[in-house]
């Protein structure tokens, strides 16, 4: 029975209906970011910063099928509430995502997070200044158009499902849980902490690396959107010490294309 | 009203944050405290090792914290854990770049009781002076205030080539190492002079000796602490392929050390140690074995621990030094020679 339940469910994303206001939209965001940090495995301490959030995207609605890319790079300096020990942080990411228009206003389907690159200076450590962390996920996706007088307020939320990452340090030391799992550090072995080494790797259930979206979006003009992002990761788990970290995220796209 | 209740759900999303991400405890002398010891219970990987019961340390030393002590008198109780542990890679310091004197920090004496065993005086007179031999070359850093590497002859040999590498915190390029091997290459023997590097780069010095490697060799095991628990350990085992190069060096070599040898250096020596051709001539080395994890307490101040150990191809832990195959005592009297030096020269020259 829940074979066929979720047979329906799926011929119901793909087939979806039909009413569709096609459009194009190439934009570029600019906006602010206040981040927040927290890796229990190392200290209690919370991080927190504000910086800069950049974007750049296309979004292509055609018949039922919603599909777009957005690349964004988030820069922020965070510390702590005890000290004055900052740390700075580089995060890009590259999304493609596919939505099927369920009606008018409701569209579900799957975001790949093709690269999540979250880059973490501490200068003033030795060992553990550098924090590199790299993983993909894929992500179900469901967006809904909510009308506010003549406009239509764009709400979405996103919810890993799968995710394939290379964590950044272990329980202890700055390589990846895994990589000392199977016994495989070796000074000589370069790929270690490079995103593109294949040791470190390894595919995490949602409830091992937990990702949530969810973004709001109002069009203040055919030019201008004025956009609300807020993101949650927790990953990293070791013994009941998870690395977390979240965004707040303002920003206002120029929509340079929109037809 | 369905459109309400889904945006009170986004919104309600958009603060869980807080949920997720755990509270801040309050900065106490008591909590700054506990956090250490926490620290050192999970992540330090050699209690056993260093004979050291944490937890009756700990407790024994708690009972005298309270939160109105100053940050020294703290800093001295905290200081009681970090030195019990005889370790040089792990440290206490009120600031992680502190140096000066009057800020507060552990330190480690790797001499311990050890006469020094190198004079840079004799050196510069005797060996590696630039007026007094023409015959090496220097590779400094590039503002020019240290040296990286020296190499060449000593005016006591020219069929032995001799290097001085006195630490591996400063890059030496692939290259550098490509061109010392290709001078070295044709010399029947060579001395590498590692005395007072206290470490730096694993890589870089698990690099250079790569190049006396013949084959893929094993050279021990590191194990590092995996998990909060007492028996959360793995062990990755240490396999060393040669250089990838024309200039491997296979003649014999005389590596010699000092109680400065630590860390980075130590991690080349034990490289080094299943060689046959390769003899160790000096003073007792001084350890350092584990990997450093460093990170901050609380109240901001810097913590480093050794989160692995390391047990060489004999299964021999290493963390606290080991015994030259050659011991000499540097007379510090004589300022004409280094008679480390003069005996490596000797037991090449057999």
């Amino acid at each position: 029975m829940k074979k066929i339940n979720l047979i329906v469910f799926m011929c119901f994303l793909i087939i979806g209906t039909t009413n569709a206001q096609e459009y194009k939209k190439f934009y570029l965001g600019v906006g602010g970011v206040q981040s927040h940090f927290q890796d229990k495995k190392f200290s209690a301490s919370q991080f927190k910063g504000i910086g800069g959030s950049f974007e750049l995207g296309k979004d292509k609605l055609k018949g039922n099928i919603l599909r777009g890319i957005k690349l964004r790079i988030n820069i922020s300096s965070e510390s702590p509430y005890g000290h004055n020990n900052y740390s700075s942080v580089l995060r890009p990411t590259l999304n493609i995502y596919r939505l099927n228009k369920i009606n008018e206003d409701l569209f579900i389907g799957a975001n790949w997070t093709v690269l999540d690159f979250y880059f973490r200076s501490s200068p003033n450590l030795m060992n553990n200044s550098k924090y590199n962390d790299f993983s993909s996920r894929l992500s179900g996706i469901v967006r809904y158009d909510v009308k506010v007088g003549k406009k239509k307020l764009r709400t979405s939320l996103s919810i890993s499902l799968l995710s394939l990452s290379k964590m950044a340090n272990s329980f202890a030391y700055v390589v990846s849980q895994r990589t000392l799992e199977n016994g495989k550090f070796s000074f000589q072995n370069n790929g270690i902490d490079s995103p593109f080494g294949k040791e470190g790797y390894s595919f995490k259930a949602p409830w091992k690396d937990f990702n949530l979206n969810t973004e709001v979006l109002y069009p203040l003009s055919r030019r201008f959107d004025l956009v609300y992002q807020w993101e949650l990761r927790r990953y990293s788990v070791i013994k009941n010490y998870p690395t977390t970290y979240g965004n707040h995220t303002f920003s206002i796209r120029f929509n340079f294309i929109h037809k | 009203m369905k459109y309400i209740i889904y945006i009170a759900a986004i919104l309600t999303f958009s603060s869980c944050q807080k949920i997720f991400l755990q509270p801040e405890p309050q900065v106490t002398n008591l909590r700054i405290y506990d956090e250490y010891t926490s620290l050192i219970k999970e992540k330090y990987a050699m209690l056993d090792f260093k004979n050291v019961d944490i937890d009756i340390l700990s407790a024994s030393i708690r009972s005298s914290v309270t939160n109105d002590l100053t940050d020294k008198e703290l800093f001295d109780k905290m200081s009681q854990l970090t030195l019990s542990l005889k370790d040089g890679h792990s440290n206490l310091a009120e600031d992680a770049g502190a140096l000066s004197e009057d800020q507060l920090s552990t330190s480690y004496d790797f001499l311990e009781g050890f006469d020094p065993a190198f004079d840079i005086a004799i050196m510069l007179k005797n060996y590696i002076g630039i007026d007094e031999n023409k015959n090496l070359i220097f590779l400094y850093t590039e503002d020019k205030t240290d040296v990286r590497m020296i190499y060449g002859t000593l005016p006591q040999s020219s069929e032995i080539a001799y290097v001085w590498i006195p630490s591996w915190n400063n890059e030496i390029s692939d290259e550098e190492i490509e061109d010392f091997f290709a001078y070295a290459k044709d010399k029947k023997a060579m001395i590498v002079d590692i005395r007072q590097n206290t470490g730096g780069s694993p890589a870089l010095a698990t690099k250079f000796a790569s190049y006396f490697l013949k084959e893929k060799t094993n050279t021990g095991f590191e194990r590092f602490k995996t998990g909060p628990n007492a028996n959360d350990f793995k062990d990755s085992p240490n396999v060393l392929h040669p250089a990838k190069s024309k200039n491997l060096y296979h003649n014999k070599v005389a590596v010699l050390i000092d109680r400065y040898v630590y860390s980075a250096a130590l991690t080349f020596s034990y490289s080094l140690f299943p060689l046959d051709q390769v003899t160790f001539i000096g003073q007792r080395a001084g350890g350092g074995s584990g990997a450093v994890a460093d990170g901050y307490l609380l109240n901001g101040w810097y913590w480093s621990l050794s989160v692995s150990e390391y047990f060489d191809y004999e299964g021999k832990h290493l963390d606290n030094g080991f015994e030259p195959d050659i011991s000499v005592k540097l007379d510090l009297e004589n300022k004409e020679k280094d008679e480390i030096i003069e005996k490596a020269i000797e037991h090449l020259n057999k």
